[in-house]
């Protein structure tokens, strides 16, 4: 009964979405409406236990899901009445029924044989080509036009959906989610018509695309939880504070296209530096969504760069031409996000040894300066003492010369001395010479007197007059 | 810690203000030098002794980054 209620509430939910003009996710998640089917849900105070349902929504939606939920549980109830034979109105017959068509849930081939767009959605019918077998499909435009697919008469598509009654006129059909090319063949073609025109629109232009930011650290993630590449990328991601937020989507087939729009149009409104989507490697089919016209363009638009990992062996999916970066394996995003990091290390390597160096050489210039500065002030002090020791010296050197000089004056007075004593008359007396004079003349031969003269003989202490007596020559 | 108040900056431009004093003069008035001289010989020994301490300071600094 859960897996019935789920599509109930699916379609009321994807009506409600459109009635609002918004994706369905805003109005409720299907992890939600799995939550709501999976308890048991009484009244409004239940609904308020439902992680994914805030007061906003409940006072929004609450008295719906409340009617859908228990309107299942009446069918329930009304099933056993209907195993106990008993009558049932109309409406609940074809909830009921439509309750369990919805556990036919499936892909449907045919052939295009009819398609007309009225309001919101689109009505198209396709066929079987052996037998010409019809089925009457339903879907609404805005998922149409996530499909991606330009439905043509003729066409083969394959129709993902839940049959279901249509309570007011009765009419059986196939409520469709997605609709998606068959064969390689038509995929290629699609592939090839689409490249050309958002190459035309300069969408996969070089100069369009953005450098990753430097040491990224909020990383939006879309991919598989169960796939194998998330493991990859997450290994290969360096230790470098990655804060992750990771949107589970599905990434296999046409069916993967509403997941990752949502996933895209989630992030947008996330603080994320990039977004990372990435899946392993596939057929043209598989892949399909990655060539999605919508889903490229949500990536062109994104704020923040976006890095594209997708596997793929001849035809690189669109999204990869049109993200920024686009290397070809998980492990390779990885280390494009971890190469700034990784650069990050080795600058900062070099920065800290141009502090170091730096600053060691700021220190050595200071010490200098204080060296140069004591040199200098020291020069000028000691010039002035030096110029005193000049003067010193000078006057010294003066008073030297004068001492010569004395002395030298007195050795000229004493030489004075010396020589006057030679010359002094008085000189021979001492020695017991006289001097012998004749009136004036002094007596020097024996010529000079006669007999009977009077001479004078002047002695050291007075002079003796003396007579002639006689004279001998020698 | 008194004496890590002193900023070798304004130590050293004050040092740097002494010595193009006495480069400015001609003839040194040495009262005048002589004080200049005691106030630069104080700063030379204060910045000395600071930067002593920036040194050592730095060559620990030096040692955690390096390890």
């Amino acid at each position: 009964m859960a897996e019935s209620l789920v599509q109930k509430l699916k379609l009321w939910r994807d009506a409600q979405a459109q009635a609002e003009g918004v994706p369905y996710y805003m109005v409720l998640k299907n992890t939600t409406l799995l939550e709501i089917s999976q308890a048991h849900i009484a009244n409004t105070e239940d609904l308020a236990k439902i992680s994914g349902l805030t007061a906003n929504k409940i006072s929004k939606y609450g008295k719906k899901i409340l009617e859908i939920v228990l309107g299942a549980a009446s069918i329930a109830d009304d099933q056993q009445n209907h195993e106990d034979n008993k009558a049932l109105p109309v409406s609940l017959f074809l909830d009921f029924v439509n309750g369990g068509l919805a556990q036919f849930k499936g892909r449907v081939l045919g052939e295009v044989s009819s398609a007309k767009v009225q309001g919101r959605a689109m009505y198209f019918t396709i066929k079987d080509k052996n037998d010409q077998s019809t089925l009457d499909c339903f879907i609404w435009l805005a998922q149409y036009e996530m499909c991606g697919v330009n439905m043509q008469v003729g066409m083969e598509v394959i129709v993902t959906g839940i049959p279901n009654i249509y309570k007011p006129s009765g009419r059986f059909s196939l409520r469709a989610e997605t609709i998606e090319l068959v064969g390689e063949g038509a995929l290629k073609k699609a592939y090839d018509e689409l490249k050309a025109k958002l190459e035309a629109e300069g969408i996969f232009a070089l100069e369009k695309k953005r450098p990753l930011p430097e040491y990224p650290q909020k990383i939006g993630l879309i991919t598989s939880k169960t796939g194998a590449v998330i493991h990859d990328f997450l290994n290969n991601l360096g230790r470098f504070g990655y804060k992750i937020k990771f949107y589970d989507s599905r990434v296999e087939g046409q069916v993967a296209v509403s997941d990752l729009i949502s996933a895209v149009k989630y992030f947008k409104k996330q603080e994320i530096d990039l977004l990372v989507i990435i899946r392993g490697g596939g057929s043209l089919e598989s892949l399909q969504a990655f060539n999605n016209e919508m889903l490229i363009r949500e990536v062109c638009d994104f704020p923040v760069p976006v890095i594209a990992g997708i596997g793929h062996d001849k035809d690189v999916p669109l999204i990869c031409l049109a993200a920024d970066l686009a290397p070809s394996t998980p492990t390779a995003c990885a280390r494009a996000i971890n190469k700034s990091w990784e650069q990050a290390m080795s600058k900062i390597e070099i920065l800290r040894r141009d502090l170091i160096n730096g600053f060691s050489l700021d220190l050595s210039e200071k010490k200098e300066f204080i060296r140069q500065s004591s040199e200098i002030i020291k020069s000028y002090f000691e010039d002035f003492f030096e110029k005193f020791r000049l003067v010193q010296a000078g006057i010294d050197k003066c008073v030297l010369q004068i001492g010569f000089a004395i002395s030298r004056t007195k050795e000229n007075i004493e030489g004075f001395v010396r020589s006057l004593a030679a010359f002094d008359p008085q000189r021979p007396l001492k020695l017991g010479y006289s001097i012998v004079s004749l009136g004036e003349k002094i007596v020097r031969k024996t010529a000079d007197v006669k007999a009977g003269d009077i001479i004078d003989i002047k002695v050291l202490d007075g002079k003796i007059s003396a007579g002639v007596k006689a004279k001998e020559k020698e | 810690m008194a004496k890590n108040t002193i900023n070798l900056n304004d130590s050293l431009k004050k040092l740097e203000d002494i010595v193009k004093w006495f480069e400015a003069q001609k003839e040194v008035d040495i009262e005048v030098g002589l004080t200049k001289v005691k106030e630069g010989a104080k700063l030379i020994k204060e910045s000395r002794e600071r930067l002593g301490e920036i040194e050592n300071e730095f060559e620990e600094i030096k040692k955690q980054v390096e390890e």
